[in-house]
């Protein structure tokens, strides 16, 4: 019995490589050679893709309660946050998994870089992967207005501040930023369709772009000369599989030892707020300092644009076939500059704020309002109109005139007997209040049939409220 | 460091470290399974919290005889709001009896309207006499009685939803 049911396995996975020729593709990626050997160096790379991947599923998941409108969308974080079972940790992994791939990515760059692996044909690896950077930039960029705090209201205001004081175009592109002049709730649905529909589609394919470069153009492997080689599979596998459960430990951990940022919701008139940027981009907020005026534009704007100029033409530029660090000092003495200048920059901006009185207790009291507000229970949002009973506009009490002269002929409720049906005589248009009222006074000119007498002796008054009671009947 | 494919003697430790990795993968695989499923599924059995059981209706001296129609607003949380819907209700006073039936209809669902001295559901043509006796169409059962009370001269209502489909009137929770 098992033997046949293995057998039938069998044929159903010789049926599919029939067709697909799979195992043939999974023996060019499993025998992948490694030049040098494998090397706990190379897991950058995949366990980018492994957080990737968790923010994809951990996104999806918030998207089942979150939504994206300024009056609900910090309601339904903090719903997810405080109500929703596991929903600490699926916020918790989405939200350190930012700033874990922002690191990776760092890493993974500066690693390709160090080891010269974007030389030897591998450019366009290397400009797919600068291109990731900036799509992984956007979602960031994107993502942080989402939860509508004051967090993420005024640190887009900034965000979209420094967008907008670029020359000639800056106005006009964050108009069609926001929406419109100011952050707003078109602002969140357009944050929202950037980073749940069009990023994503473009994330897709330029990870399946820059992995097919990559297979195209070999694993690197070591920057040395050597003979040695090892197949990717099984300890490169291993190896990318350890870092990626590390990757998850350390999310999910950490969203239990220190669980997603949610300030207070958004408050545009809080002018005691001090928004502070994420710390990759501390430096750049620490140099805006020393430039005043017109000049900011150099740390916003100029010297972001050289440095990602000199990136995208670095495998043009730096053309020898030398690939090993400790023969390439101008290179790598540039890299540890800018590295330590921004490290500087950064220490720099968190300890003048430390070491300023106001701003340090200001930023204290949000930080711990943000931690009061997360431990307080949840309070749902009032959605949905408050409708106050209708009942008396809807079933006023039956006018005593009715009872005396009408209901023997329209009925106890009006529902009609011999006379005709009065509800919903409102829905004909000629049957207005003023029609009703002369219909009364001398029902025989509209010559009804079943005719109606006529009742000289109801005051106009009385015709008036019963004109008004019939037509209230629904 | 090993040199190029390694035959018999590692193949173990080969096949080892490939489950291993697996394994690795697998674990995170699970756990994000359990927790995302558990996520997406639980709240959709958490009791709704309706915040009063008895509510104001109408007072008794303005209903009319026969059917009158009425409407109430039922607040709940649902999810993260506090939702306001608004719910149709017909009493039925004749001499001194007084039934209050909820408008949806046992059937499928739809509302059930007043047709002169009798219920209709526009829906299926099920119909109903003055007394919520079912007396027409494919509904299960006559229209569902509402419990209610008299408090302070006012008509009170427990408003509650029930299962349709089926000839017991079995409230849900």
């Amino acid at each position: 019995m098992g033997l046949i049911f293995l057998e039938k396995i069998n044929d159903f996975l010789q049926w599919i490589d029939e067709r697909t020729e799979i195992k043939s593709v999974l023996e060019k990626i499993t025998k992948e050679p490694i030049s040098g050997g494998t090397s706990w160096a190379y897991v950058l790379g995949s366990g980018l893709l492994f957080a990737l991947i968790l923010q994809i599923i951990t996104g999806v998941l918030l998207l089942l309660y979150y939504v994206p409108s300024s009056d609900a969308a910090h309601t339904s974080v903090a719903y997810i946050q405080k109500e929703v079972p596991f929903g600490n940790l699926i916020r918790g992994i989405h939200y350190h998994g930012t700033n874990l791939i922002v690191i990776l990515t760092v890493l993974h760059t500066l690693r390709t870089f160090f080891w010269g692996a974007y030389k030897n044909k591998r450019e366009l690896v290397w400009i797919t992967g600068l291109l990731l950077l900036f799509i992984v930039l956007g979602f960031t960029f994107s993502g942080y207005l989402l939860p509508w705090d004051n967090n993420a209201y005024f640190g887009t205001g900034v965000r979209v501040g420094i967008m907008s004081s670029i020359p000639i175009i800056g106005e006009a592109t964050s108009a069609i930023v926001l929406g419109g002049s100011t952050i707003s709730t078109l602002t969140l649905s357009r944050f929202f369709t950037l980073h749940v529909g069009a990023l994503p589609a473009i994330l897709f394919l330029f990870i399946a772009i820059h992995l097919f470069l990559v297979f195209k153009a070999k694993h690197s492997g070591d920057y040395k000369p050597t003979t040695i080689t090892e197949d990717f599979y099984p300890k490169q596998f291993f190896k990318n599989s350890c870092f990626a459960l590390l990757i998850f430990v350390i999310l999910a951990s950490l969203s239990y030892i220190s669980p997603a940022l949610l300030e207070l919701e958004a408050n545009p008139s809080d002018s005691n707020y001090i928004a502070r940027p994420e710390w990759y981009f501390l430096f750049i907020f620490q140099l805006l300092k020393y430039f005043p005026g017109n000049l900011g534009l150099i740390p916003k704007v100029i010297l972001p644009g050289l440095f990602f100029t000199i990136c995208f033409l670095l495998p043009f530029l730096d053309k020898s076939a030398e690939r090993n660090p400790l023969k390439r000092p101008y290179a790598i003495l540039a890299i540890v500059f800018l590295s330590l200048g921004a490290l500087l920059m950064a220490s720099i901006a968190v300890w003048e704020d430390r070491s300023n009185k106001e701003v340090k207790a200001q930023l204290e009291r949000q930080a711990s309002e943000a931690n009061v507000f997360l431990k307080s229970p949840f309070t749902p949002k009032n959605i949905g109109k408050a409708i106050t009973p209708k009942v008396e506009e809807k079933a006023p009490a039956t006018p005593s005139i009715y009872q005396a002269k009408c209901s023997a002929c329209h009925g106890e409720t009006a529902q009609g007997q011999v006379g005709p049906n009065l509800h919903n005589l409102s829905l004909k248009e000629k049957r207005t209040r003023d029609d009703i009222v002369k219909l009364l006074k001398d029902p025989n000119s509209y010559g009804l049939s079943p005719a109606m007498p006529a009742f000289d002796d109801i005051s106009e008054k009385e015709r008036q409220e019963l004109a008004d009671w019939i037509l209230s009947l629904k | 460091m090993s040199t190029q494919n390694s035959e018999n003697p590692s193949t173990n430790r080969r096949s080892f470290l490939g489950f291993l990795g697996a394994t690795f993968l697998s674990l995170t695989a699970l756990v994000m399974g359990f927790a995302g499923s558990l996520y997406s599924i639980l709240p959709a059995f958490s009791k709704s919290k309706k915040d009063t059981l008895w509510q104001n209706l109408t007072p008794l001296d303005k209903l009319p005889n026969g059917i009158s129609k009425h409407s109430l607003t039922i607040n709940a949380q649902t999810g993260w709001a506090n939702s306001q819907t608004e719910k149709i209700v017909w009493v039925v006073k004749e001499n001194q009896s007084l039934n209050v039936f909820s408008a949806v209809c046992p059937h499928q669902g739809c509302i059930v309207n007043q047709q002169a001295n009798e219920f209709i559901c526009h829906c299926h043509m099920s119909k109903w006499k003055m007394d919520g006796v079912k007396s027409q169409g494919p509904t299960p059962r006559d229209l569902d009685k509402l419990d209610h009370r008299i408090n302070n001269n006012n008509l009170e209502i427990n408003y509650q939803n029930f299962k349709i489909g089926v000839s017991e009137k079995t409230p849900l929770a």
